[in-house]
């Protein structure tokens, strides 16, 4: 696969203002719908998962078992390690005339129409959105609506110079020539080729799911049929296979089940109507080595294209995240075994902001990001970082390195130097300058006590992490939560030397240091035992430490200790609305949006508490907006290595935001405040808006008027 | 229907008979009141066009309906075909019938299918299951006549019966792997295909257009008729639902 250089393509991405919309359109009509096809089949995804999960763990077995049971329905089985055996077994059995094809992410990777065009096999494709591709001369840009990224006024174009004649506009009519030309393909056609959704090893029975028809007409019309399955397609039973096609349909296009789901279990019979000849094509490609190396999840995926449904990253670039053979953060995990990891690598395998938009709407429940993050890890230390963002995690790795930074800083604020080294930034660093915030006084920046009393009765110790930032550049918001504390009747321990929680070192890749910080946490937290939780007032370190017992596992001396601190982590909105919320005395006259950091709705499940908490503010009038993605793009260092696509979600939420008119933006982490305080500079709208912390407005709303 | 033949060969056949025992003592397909009422709703939210008769005349009356005067039609045998004597009906009233070959019902014709599939107007075929959870029909077979005929022409006829609606999905395999272990001697059927409505595609601006490359319109004739009386497909509906 050649591809121009990844900055290229996510700018040529960017700048695509008529497949941003196009795939606005499906995103908007979809989305709803996939939302409202779940509660139908609350145990499906588990089911799913279980059998993709059972499949790999005994790929082996199965196989064996469904090359046998093909055998002995009469098919013709392969197995091909690599796309190149592959092909070759294809061109083995095509050697000229005409091939219908079905849409197949098998096919894709192996690269078989260019093979087959290149022996001057026509191929013609029959799925209407790959033949819209096909004629548009472009590659599928989603896993199942290849055609996502073209808008109808093309598809009238591409038709239209097909027909000699301009079609209306409506898609119906062009639907019908569309069909009339395909239906003299598959009444000619010597082959059909496909992919397969799913095959049964016990009955060894191919199961195919489409809405179009396409594949049942060139499974039974021409004289051969070809099915490039991947083996990690395999299933126990029909059973199974039907519900991986159910979970596919239910998750992937909100229907019950596709319109047409077609069981195959060998060539026709004699004087039956179907294909004489069935071959099927296995195909590993590096998924054993991918299973070897503790990745086989990532071809659990069952090829519904929800992911990118819901992915931030996708909604901005489109196809450009991830290769041709292989679209989003699924795909370049996959295409890192099926191509190999070089080409992952500088394709974008930094590009996953760990939003886990994905995980929950995938029917298999696919660890997307967190396999992001482990791959990463075996990248070469030159390959996953820049040397900016290894400046930055040296800098946030140590608390009292960036506490000596944000005195510098504000020194040269108080000099008014900041601005004018800002100007000698070059253009890159210069748009991404205003991330900074403007720093506290140093005496802010100091360490709390290690124990703070509670204002007024004594109700309950807690313990509380600093974390890295939010003790220095924006310390101002400890001290407001601590003080909201202390009013809620809470003694608050402050153990030294926390450091930071790695959640930014591991996301990156960087796991040894992801892991010694996380050691360093659970060491400052031994032995409270009076402390009833560990609170945070950072999204991103909350959910970092409530997965620390998954981060530590395999580490001795740690993995119960990890375990055990990450049952005691608490938010600190999730533990003040737990206990019966806060005294807000003072009104604030205010119309206020809460948006929801990722990292506190999605990987914390947290949203209704800091809605909760805000709602008994006296005066406060909150709002919803309605956001079109899931993640601001802050994501730790996101901005800074990728400011680009960072900067268009920013833009994104602050629309979103500002379409409510509030006077205040609030949220509960501090890289979604610094982002979206950039975006509201972006959009030129910075004065008229305050961005603030939960904890901040309760602060204010908890303390006397002053 | 021919019980030899299939590729389990006369040995596995109590091989396939006790694997399907096994699969029955896992699951049960149960008729549930009211099930036939969802069915219909869900079929007919899926874009299908759905009549429910109790008179056999009427099930006759609706086809003729639907089938213009002089239309080629491409049959595949069924059970409530058979017991309606549906061919002779379509022939006496000026429609061209093919009846193409079904498992175990070879035709006289020689020549090639291919020609009337393609210019069919209409394909009628039965239907072992109707699912009431998806809006699914089920058409199981050996043959592969029943993919053609409902794939093919631009108008899809499915006739069942009510007894054959089921629940789930699954349900729906089991009655196909009852249907193949009483009729073709093997685990599953060679082909079963599921439809769930008219072909369709939103790939033009995610518009939904039908009539993609299967049929555009998709007429289910569900046959209420009196238990036990009609159709010759009562040992997999007994066996099934014993």
């Amino acid at each position: 696969v050649k591809l121009p250089p990844l900055r290229k393509r996510i700018a040529a991405g960017l700048a695509d203002t008529s497949a941003d919309r196009a795939r606005r359109v499906v995103f908007d009509g979809l989305r709803p719908r996939l939302a409202a096809a779940r509660p139908r089949y609350p145990d499906l995804q588990d089911r799913v998962r279980a059998i993709k999960m059972e499949a790999l763990d005994h790929l082996d077995e199965l196989v064996r078992q469904a090359t046998e049971q093909l055998e002995r329905n009469g098919c013709i089985v392969v197995t091909a390690r690599t796309a190149a055996e592959a092909r070759k077994h294809v061109l083995k059995v095509v050697s000229g005339g005409t091939v219908v094809k079905s849409k197949s992410n098998a096919a894709k990777e192996i690269g078989l129409v260019e093979a087959l065009e290149a022996r001057h096999v026509q191929v013609v494709e029959t799925d209407l959105g790959d033949r819209i591709n096909q004629l548009n001369g472009t590659y599928g840009g989603h896993i199942i609506a290849p055609a996502i990224q073209i808008t109808k006024e093309r598809v009238r174009e591409l038709f239209s110079e097909m027909a000699g004649e301009m079609l209306p506009e409506d898609p119906e009519e062009i639907v019908k020539v569309a069909r009339e030309d395909l239906r003299s393909a598959f009444a000619t056609a010597g082959y059909g080729i496909s992919g397969g959704n799913a095959l049964a090893a016990e009955t060894g029975t191919i199961c195919v799911v489409e809405n179009e028809g396409n594949i049942r007409m060139l499974s039974s019309l021409p004289a051969v049929y070809i099915a490039i399955v991947p083996i990690t397609k395999i299933v126990r039973t029909l059973e199974d296979a039907l519900t991986v096609i159910q979970g596919a349909s239910v998750f992937g296009v909100a229907q019950r089940i596709g319109t047409y789901a077609s069981s195959i279990s060998g060539p026709a019979p004699a004087g039956g109507f179907g294909p004489t000849e069935v071959h099927v094509i296995l195909v590993d490609n590096g998924r054993r080595r991918a299973i070897a190396q503790g990745f086989g999840e990532a071809f659990a995926c069952i090829n519904c294209g929800s992911c990118l449904d819901h992915c931030p990253v996708y909604a901005v670039i489109g196809d450009k995240y991830g290769v041709t053979t292989h679209v989003g953060g699924i795909g370049l995990l996959q295409a890192s075994f099926t191509s190999g990891l070089g080409l992952a690598a500088a394709q974008g395998l930094s590009l996953c902001l760990n939003c886990r938009a994905c995980v929950d709407p995938c029917p298999v429940r696919i660890d997307t990001p967190g396999m992001h993050a482990r791959l990463r890890e075996q990248l070469p230390a030159p390959r996953r970082l820049t040397p900016m963002a290894r400046a930055v995690l040296n800098l946030t790795a140590s608390v009292p390195l960036m506490r000596a930074a944000g005195r510098a800083m504000h020194t040269a604020e108080r000099l008014g130097v900041r601005r004018f080294a800002e100007g000698l930034l070059p253009p890159r660093l210069r748009a991404i300058a205003p991330l900074l915030p403007p720093m506290p006084a140093p005496r802010e920046m100091a360490p709390p006590p290690e124990v703070l009393e509670p204002i007024g009765p004594h109700k309950r110790t807690v313990a509380f992490f600093t974390g890295c930032v939010m003790s220095t550049w924006l310390a101002p918001i400890n001290w407001a939560t601590l003080r909201v504390l202390a009013r809620t009747g809470c003694r608050i321990r402050v153990p030294r030397r926390q450091g930071c929680c790695g959640a930014l070192h591991h996301h990156m890749g960087e796991g040894r240091r992801a892991r010694g910080l996380a050691r360093q946490v659970i060491d400052a937290f031994a032995g409270l035992d009076d402390c009833e939780a560990i609170l945070t007032n950072s999204a991103g370190c909350g959910a970092a430490m409530k997965e620390y017992a998954e981060l530590l596992h395999d580490d001795p001396a740690y993995a119960e200790r990890a375990r055990a601190l990450a049952t005691r982590v608490r938010d600190v909105s999730e533990f003040l609305a737990a206990r019966g919320g806060v005294q807000a005395v003072t009104r604030i006259r205010a119309r206020a949006v809460y948006f929801d950091p990722c990292h506190l709705a999605i990987a914390q499940e947290i949203t209704k508490e800091p809605r909760w908490l805000l709602g008994r503010i006296p005066g406060l009038e909150m709002v919803e907006a309605a956001r079109r993605e899931a993640c601001c793009g802050s994501a730790g260092i996101y901005n800074l290595i990728h400011p680009e696509v960072s900067g268009r979600l920013a833009d994104l939420l602050v629309e979103d935001l500002l379409a409510t008119n509030p006077d205040l933006i609030v949220t509960s982490n501090p890289g979604c405040l610094l982002q979206v305080r950039w975006g509201l500079t972006r959009a030129g709208a910075d004065g008229r808006v305050r961005v603030v912390h939960v904890m901040e407005l309760l602060d204010r709303a908890t303390g006397t008027e002053t | 229907v021919s019980a030899s033949g299939g590729p389990a060969g006369a040995g596995a056949h109590d091989e396939v008979l006790a694997s399907l025992r096994r699969l029955r003592t896992r699951m049960r397909v149960r008729a549930r009141a009211g099930l036939l009422d969802e069915l219909t709703e869900t079929m007919t939210g899926l874009g299908f066009t759905v009549a429910r008769h109790v008179e056999g005349d009427a099930v006759i009356a609706r086809v003729l309906e639907i089938v213009p005067a002089g239309a080629a039609v491409v049959y595949h045998p069924c059970a409530v075909g058979r017991a309606l004597g549906l061919v002779e009906v379509l022939r006496t009233n000026g429609r061209t019938v093919v009846v193409l070959p079904g498992d175990g019902e070879p035709s006289a014709r020689n020549g090639s299918w291919r020609e009337p599939l393609l210019a069919a107007q209409v394909g009628i075929t039965g239907a072992q299951a109707l699912v009431a959870d998806t809006g699914s029909l089920a058409l199981a077979e050996e043959m592969g006549f029943g993919r053609a005929a409902s794939n093919i022409p631009p108008v899809h006829i499915a006739l069942a019966t009510a007894d054959s609606v089921v629940e789930t999905l699954l349900d729906a395999a089991l009655m196909a792997r009852g249907y193949a272990a009483l009729h073709l001697n093997r685990p599953v059927p060679r082909y079963l295909s599921l439809i769930s409505g008219p072909s369709k595609t939103a790939d033009i601006g995610f518009t939904l257009v039908r009539g993609m490359h299967g049929p555009r319109t998709v007429h289910v004739l569900i046959w209420e008729r009196p238990k036990a009386e009609g159709t010759d497909d009562e040992a997999l509906r007994t066996w099934v639902l014993a």
